[in-house]
Parts: structure tokens; C-alpha cells; sequence
């Protein structure tokens, strides 16, 4: 019964996964303009506002759509790190001592598995210091990708240049970061295996 | 009374080719204390004898037929449910598995790994379950037991890692030992000194083992009977001196004249016809 439910969660995950990668971030935001802007009204279908409260309540979408369109990869390579380590011979080992399945999968499984999410969620969020820019047009938000463009269509080299020396400290510092909490969950990086 | 026995056990597993029989009407009787060798080629089905007596099968495997019994209980349906008894796990009937760099989590100190099951059990604190770990550790003779339960388990060497996974199985005293290939892993020296603990453990502690391996010289020293499985099956149980001296099957007398001895050719190996 149990593995019947698992079995028909993975469809379901695998299905969403690959039906979402296979859509460009703009389309997904459109649909979502069009879903939650326009026919229900929920929230803003673009810009900015004009206090904080509205700025967060403006990114809702936008950050729905970009995080739909970066999660498959991430989803993927999740659900096999943690088949790999369910079938690993440690957590054979962990069930044989008689630990309980709960705290197995949580210590065992998921602790290991979590490894490689950390890192493709570092090359993901490194790749999204820059990538939003699309995202930005579409729900016209006054962001830094949309300034590096109108740049770029000016010839303004002086803010190219500066956007450019900005994203790439950015995707340094999220790089590094991303080292720092590999070496927090992974104590063979910290004390060198 | 024989504290575990496994009576007439068949495992079916479904694979790309269909239906497959693993093992085929397996039947072990181990008494309390007893350390008994299971021998067989790759493949016989010796593993999953042992799997399958903690309720621990591959996916696409299931017990068709036979029971097993600990302390008279058919631990196969006396769990809730009619399911296998997983509380038999660790308090009655404990594994050692073939290799322990792979069988340890790599991102958990040892110490925690070796009492985790009995700290959740019995609701152990963290003080608590890091000094029964130490105590554990010292038991089966590693040295500075407070440091190394700091430990990863990359940071140890492999016969520490293996005494490491001997300590987590006895950590809640097991009557019944399994091991599956043990020291396979392990160089000879470290093996010897492993066997010693596994001597000492049984001896002391009134342990019973039942110790997989294809090395009939760790049976030798070891182990007082035998079973000897082929393609699934038990082809010959007896005595060790016995089954040594004076074997019944073909299989068994091909498989002992298969050791290689100094003093020998190695050029006649009897098993090796078979193969060709």
C-alpha cells in the first residue's frame, strides 16, 4: 500500500518535473499573469508599487515563476540522490539496528541526499543572479536585469560595466556561500577526507 | 530449545526475466551460543538467507513459504499487523555487514551511529548514548574510545570502521550475531584480529553467530558446525570436524578440496570444471 502510494507520488512528481522544464520561464509567467492576474485577480499582473508592503506583495509572482522553472532540475536530481541513499548499504545498516524507519530516512537518507541539493542549488541560485531578467520584462519590474538591457540598448558602457562587475561579485559570493554550507553538512569537506 | 531457526524458508523475487526462486526450502537451526559457518559460492543464496531473517528482503523479493523462529516466535507474522517483528531488530538478532565503509553513514559520528537505535528505544540523552558508546567502543578493543566516538567514519581505518559496526550490532545485546562476510574486506592481519573479537564476543557472551563467508579457514577457526548452501538450498549441515573430515555431498567435498594449500598445486581446483 505504502509503496503503491510512493510509486504513484514519483509519477506525479517525475510528470509535474518534466512538463515544467519543458516550459521558458516567460511562458510560465504569462500563464500566471493570466491565472492568478487577470481571471482570479489575486495579485498584480506587473510593477513594482510603491512602499515595501507592496514591492513583496508585486514579487509573489515572479518568484512562483521563477521558482517553478528552476525547481524540476533540482527535483530530479533529488528524488535520485535519494533513492541512491534509501537502497544505500548504511541505511540497510541503520534498519538493521532496529532505528525506526522515521529516523532512518531522516538521518540517514535524507542527510546524504541533501549533499547534492545543496550544490545544484548553489549553481542554480548562481545562475539566477542573472537569469531573472527575463522574468523581469515579463512582469515589468524596474529590476536590475531589466537596467542591464535598457543599458545595453543605450550603449551606457560605464552601467553595463558596473552591472556586469555587481553580478559577477554576486555569483561569487553565492558560490561561496554554497561552499561554506557544503562544508557545514558534509564533514569530509570540512575535515578532508 | 534452539534460540533461532529458520524452517523450510523460501524467497521468491520478481525480476526482467520473471519469477525466480532465491532461496529454495532453507532450514538452519542455530542454538543459543552456537556459532555456526555458512558456506557457499557466490550467488547461493547466503545473504539473503540473512536478510531475509531480519526482515530486511531487496524490493521485488517475499517469503513464500517456511518460518522463521527467534526464541520459539515466528518473528515473519508476530509483528503488528501479522507483519514481520521489527522490534526483533538490534535486541534479538543483530547483522555485521561485508564492508564497513559503505555500511557507516558518512556524515554521522560513529559514536552516535553505534547507539542511535537504543538511544531512540530508550529514550537515552546525548550524554548518555555518547557514553554507553565509548563503553561499546572500549568492549571491542578500540583504543581512546572518547576521542575516536568523535569520529567520522572516513577518519578511521577499516578495521576500526568494522569494529565501529561490531559495537553498533551488540549496542542492545543481540543473542544472535549475523555476519555477512565480515573481514572480507579487511587485510589479514586486521581479519585475524576481527575473528579474535568475534571468538571473544561468542565465548564471553554467549553469542550465537551465524557467519556467512566463502573462507573456509575463518570457518575452521571459528565456527563448531556448518551448513553448506548451493543455488539456493542447504546442501550439507553437520558438525565442522565432521563435514571437514568425512563430507556427504559432492558439492561440499568439491568446495573444500577448492582451498588452495601451499603445498599444492593449485592446477586441479575441483570447482573450476563447472564454470568451464
Amino acid at each position: 500500500m505504502a509503496a503503491k502510494r510512493s510509486a504513484a507520488s514519483a509519477i506525479v512528481s517525475r510528470v509535474f518535473a518534466a512538463t515544467v522544464q519543458g516550459m521558458p520561464a516567460f511562458f510560465v509567467g504569462t500563464l500566471l499573469i493570466l491565472l492568478l492576474g487577470v481571471n482570479l485577480g489575486i495579485f498584480p499582473v506587473g510593477g513594482y508599487g510603491s512602499n515595501f508592503g507592496e514591492h513583496l506583495y508585486s514579487l509573489v509572482l515572479p518568484g512562483l515563476a521563477v521558482a517553478l522553472t528552476t525547481c524540476p532540475v533540482l527535483i530530479r536530481s533529488l528524488t535520485a540522490a535519494l533513492n541512491d541513499s534509501m537502497s544505500a548499504e548504511y541505511t540497510n545498516f541503520a534498519l538493521s539496528k532496529g532505528l525506526s524507519r522515521k529516523r532512518t530516512v531522516i538521518d540517514y537518507a535524507f542527510r546524504n541526499a541533501g549533499i547534492t541539493g545543496v550544490s545544484i542549488l548553489g549553481i542554480q541560485v548562481g545562475h539566477l543572479v542573472g537569469g531573472a531578467l527575463v522574468v523581469e520584462n515579463v512582469f515589468a519590474i524596474p529590476g536590475v536585469g531589466s537596467l542591464l538591457m535598457e543599458a545595453v540598448l543605450a550603449r551606457d558602457y560605464d552601467v553595463v560595466q558596473a552591472l556586469t562587475v555587481i553580478f559577477g561579485v554576486l555569483v561569487v559570493l553565492v558560490y561561496l556561500l554554497t561552499d561554506v554550507v557544503y562544508s557545514i553538512v558534509d564533514p569530509r569537506v570540512r575535515l578532508g577526507a | 530449545m534452539p534460540i533461532l531457526e529458520v524452517d523450510s524458508l523460501t524467497v521468491d523475487i520478481d525480476g526482467e526475466a520473471g519469477r525466480r526462486r532465491i532461496l529454495d526450502d532453507v532450514s538452519i537451526s542455530l542454538e543459543a551460543g552456537e556459532p555456526m559457518g555458512l558456506v557457499g559460492e557466490s550467488g547461493s543464496g547466503k545473504s539473503m538467507t540473512l536478510r531475509s531473517i531480519l526482515g530486511m528482503l531487496p524490493p521485488g523479493a517475499s517469503v513464500v513459504g517456511g518460518e522463521i523462529r527467534f526464541d520459539g516466535r515466528n518473528i515473519l507474522t508476530s509483528g503488528p499487523g501479522g507483519r514481520f517483528d521489527q522490534r526483533i531488530r538490534g535486541t534479538g538478532i543483530s547483522m555485521v555487514f561485508q564492508e564497513p565503509a559503505i555500511a557507516l553513514n558518512p556524515v554521522m559520528k560513529v559514536g552516535r551511529q553505534i547507539t542511535d537505535a537504543i538511544a531512540e528505544r530508550r529514550g537515552l540523552s546525548k550524554k548518555q548514548a555518547h557514553d554507553l558508546a565509548v563503553e561499546l567502543m572500549d568492549s571491542v578493543g578500540i583504543t581512546d574510545p572518547d576521542r575516536r566516538a568523535r569520529h567520522y567514519p572516513f577518519q578511521l581505518s577499516g578495521g576500526m570502521r568494522q569494529r565501529v559496526m561490531i559495537a553498533a550490532a551488540l549496542a542492545q545485546e543481540p543473542r544472535v550475531l549475523l555476519c555477512d562476510e565480515p573481514t572480507t574486506a579487511l587485510d589479514v592481519t586486521i581479519q585475524a584480529q576481527v575473528l579474535d573479537l568475534f571468538r571473544t564476543m561468542h565465548q564471553d557472551e554467549g553469542l550465537g553467530l551465524l557467519y556467512v563467508t566463502h573462507d573456509l579457514a575463518v570457518v575452521a577457526q571459528l565456527c563448531s558446525s556448518i551448513s553448506v548452501m548451493k543455488d539456493g538450498q542447504i546442501v550439507e549441515h553437520g558438525v565442522l570436524q565432521e563435514v571437514f573430515d568425512d563430507p556427504q555431498e559432492e558439492y561440499t567435498r568439491r568446495l573444500l578440496t577448492a582451498t588452495p594449500r601451499i603445498d599444492e598445486g593449485v592446477d586441479d581446483v575441483g570447482l573450476a570444471e563447472e564454470t568451464r
